[in-house]
C-alpha cells in the first residue's frame, strides 16, 4: 500500500461528502471561545477586587460641581435588514406518488366547532403563522382571517389544523379559480397544527428520502408528477408543523416561501 | 435544468440527458480530469468517457448527489487513463499529492506487499472523514479528491495558505494514526 493507493482510494469516499466539498463555500469555524472566557475572567478580578477592598462600593461620591453635556447627539446606525440566503443547488426534492386528503373523526357528542380570529391564532401559535414572502401574483384567501378548529368540552384544541391559502385568483365564493391550460389552482396553501395533524397526507419512498436543510430546520420537499408541477414542503418550526402544497409555481418561489417562515422575514435571497 | 430533471431524461432514455449534462456539468468536469490529467486530449476523451458512463449506468442507478455520482466517475477514468510511471515528467501535482498521502501511510502497512484493495480504503476513508469537522474535512477533500492546489483552497474559503497547510498536517497525522488502528482490520481482510 502507497500513497497512489490512498488517492485512488479517495475514488471511493461517500458522494455526499464530494458533493460538500463541491457547494460549500464557506467553513464554519470551530475556533475556541476565547472571548467569553475573556469576559468571565474580567468579571471574576472585578469581584475578587470588590471582595478584597469591602467598602469600595460604600464611599460617597461627590456630585459634580458641573453638567456634563454632549457636544452632539449621534444618529442611530442605520438598520439594514438582514438578508438570508437559500442556495437552491443544494435542495433535495424527493418524488411524491400522490397527496391524499386526511380526516378527522368529528363527533358532536365530545367534539365543539369554534372559531378563532387571527389573534387567537397568533396567540395559540405564539407568533403570526403566515409565511413572510407571499409572490407578488398571489393573494390571499379571505377565508384566511379567521379559522374553524374542534375543542373538546374543556375547551382543549383537539384539531388544530388551520389553513391558509395564497392563489392566483379567487371565484365570488372565496374559493381558488382553476387556469384553463391545466385546469388546476395556481398558488399554495400553508397546513398548520401544533399538534401534528397536516391534514394532507403526502406519500413518499421513505428509504430514499432526502432532506433539506434550510436553517437548521430539516424540510423534506417533494414534487409530484402530474400534468403541471406540485410540490410539497413537509417540515417543523417553533414547535408548529407545517404543509405547504403548492401548485404550478416555481421551486426557486416554494423554497422561498419556506425559507421565509423560517427565518420569519422576506429578506430571502435564492442563490442557483 | 434541475439535476432530478437530467436523471429523469436519463431513465428516460433521452439523448437530451447527456447534452444538458454536458451543459451543466461539462466544464467542471474538464477542470477536474485537466487536474489529474495535464492534457487536453486526454481530459476530452475523459469527459466524453464519463458522459457515456453516465449514459451506460443510468438506470439501474438514480444518484442522489448527481454531481457527485458523475465527478467520481470522472475520477476513476481520470487515474484509470494517468500514465503514473510517466506521471512524474509531465504532472508534478500528482506526485506531490501521492507523496503527501505516502506520509500518512503508517509502517506497518506500507510493508503489506499486495495492493489494499482501493473500495476497502475508500471504506476507511468514509469512517476517518465522518469523524472530521468540516473545516477539516472540506479541506482535506479539496486538495485530495479534487486535487485542488493550496493557493485556490485558500482563495475558496478566504483563509491563509498557512492555515491549509497546517489543516493538511494536522489532518494527515490524524489519518496516519486511524490506518495504524485500523490496520490490523486492513490486514485481515486481505488475508
Amino acid at each position: 500500500m502507497d500513497g497512489k493507493d490512498l488517492i485512488y482510494g479517495m475514488g471511493f469516499v461517500d458522494e455526499k461528502f464530494v458533493e460538500e466539498a463541491e457547494y460549500a463555500t464557506q467553513i464554519r469555524r470551530t475556533s475556541f471561545p476565547w472571548k467569553y472566557y475573556f469576559v468571565a475572567a474580567c468579571f471574576v478580578c472585578v469581584i475578587s477586587v470588590a471582595m478584597l477592598i469591602p467598602n469600595i462600593f460604600d464611599t460617597p461620591v461627590a456630585p459634580p460641581d458641573y453638567e456634563i453635556t454632549l457636544p452632539y447627539q449621534t444618529d442611530p446606525a442605520p438598520y439594514y435588514p438582514e438578508i438570508h440566503q437559500v442556495n437552491v443547488s443544494q435542495v433535495r426534492v424527493n418524488d411524491v406518488q400522490s397527496v391524499s386528503e386526511g380526516s378527522f373523526l368529528y363527533d358532536p357528542e365530545v367534539h365543539e366547532i369554534i372559531t378563532w380570529t387571527m389573534d387567537e391564532i397568533t396567540a395559540y401559535y405564539g407568533r403570526n403563522p403566515i409565511p413572510a414572502y407571499i409572490p407578488n401574483t398571489l393573494t390571499a384567501s379571505p377565508y384566511n382571517e379567521s379559522a374553524a378548529v374542534l375543542v373538546d368540552k374543556s375547551g382543549v384544541a383537539v384539531n388544530d389544523l388551520i389553513y391558509f391559502d395564497f392563489y392566483h385568483e379567487y371565484d365570488n365564493n372565496g374559493n381558488p379559480l382553476l387556469d384553463t391550460e391545466n385546469g388546476a389552482k395556481i398558488g399554495f396553501s400553508v397546513a398548520i397544527s401544533k399538534i401534528g395533524m397536516t391534514g394532507d397526507c403526502v406519500y413518499v419512498d421513505t428509504n430514499n428520502l432526502e432532506t433539506t436543510y434550510i436553517g437548521d430546520t430539516a424540510v423534506i420537499l417533494g414534487s409530484m408528477s402530474t400534468p403541471y408541477k406540485r410540490y410539497t414542503a413537509k417540515f417543523q418550526y417553533g414547535g408548529t408543523h407545517y404543509l405547504i402544497i403548492a401548485d404550478q409555481m416555481q421551486l426557486e418561489e416554494v423554497v422561498k416561501v419556506v425559507a421565509s417562515i423560517i427565518y420569519e422575514s422576506d429578506n430571502i435571497s435564492i442563490l442557483n | 435544468m434541475e439535476d432530478y430533471e437530467i436523471i429523469c431524461l436519463f431513465w428516460k432514455r433521452d439523448e437530451m440527458a447527456i447534452k444538458h449534462t454536458e451543459v451543466k456539468y461539462g466544464g467542471k468536469l474538464c477542470l477536474l480530469a485537466m487536474k489529474i490529467l495535464n492534457s487536453r486530449e486526454d481530459t476530452a476523451e475523459c469527459v466524453n468517457d464519463t458522459l457515456l458512463k453516465t449514459w451506460n449506468t443510468i438506470p439501474p442507478q438514480k444518484p442522489t448527489y448527481f454531481f457527485a455520482y458523475i465527478a467520481k466517475i470522472c475520477r476513476h477514468i481520470c487515474f484509470g487513463l494517468l500514465d503514473w510511471k510517466n506521471a512524474q515528467k509531465r504532472n508534478a501535482k500528482i506526485v506531490e499529492l501521492t507523496s503527501e498521502m505516502q506520509s500518512c501511510i503508517p509502517d506497518s502497512l506500507s510493508n503489506i506487499d499486495r495492493e489494499v484493495e482501493s473500495k476497502e480504503i475508500g471504506r476507511l476513508l468514509n469512517i476517518f472523514l465522518s469523524g472530521l469537522a468540516q473545516e477539516k474535512r472540506l479541506i482535506f477533500m479539496r486538495r485530495y479528491w479534487y486535487t485542488d492546489s493550496i493557493h485556490s483552497i485558500s482563495q475558496r474559503y478566504d483563509i491563509s495558505e498557512s492555515k491549509v497547510k497546517t489543516t493538511l498536517f494536522r489532518t494527515r497525522n490524524e489519518l496516519e494514526i486511524f490506518l495504524r488502528k485500523e490496520g490490523i482490520t486492513l490486514w485481515t481482510v486481505k488475508t
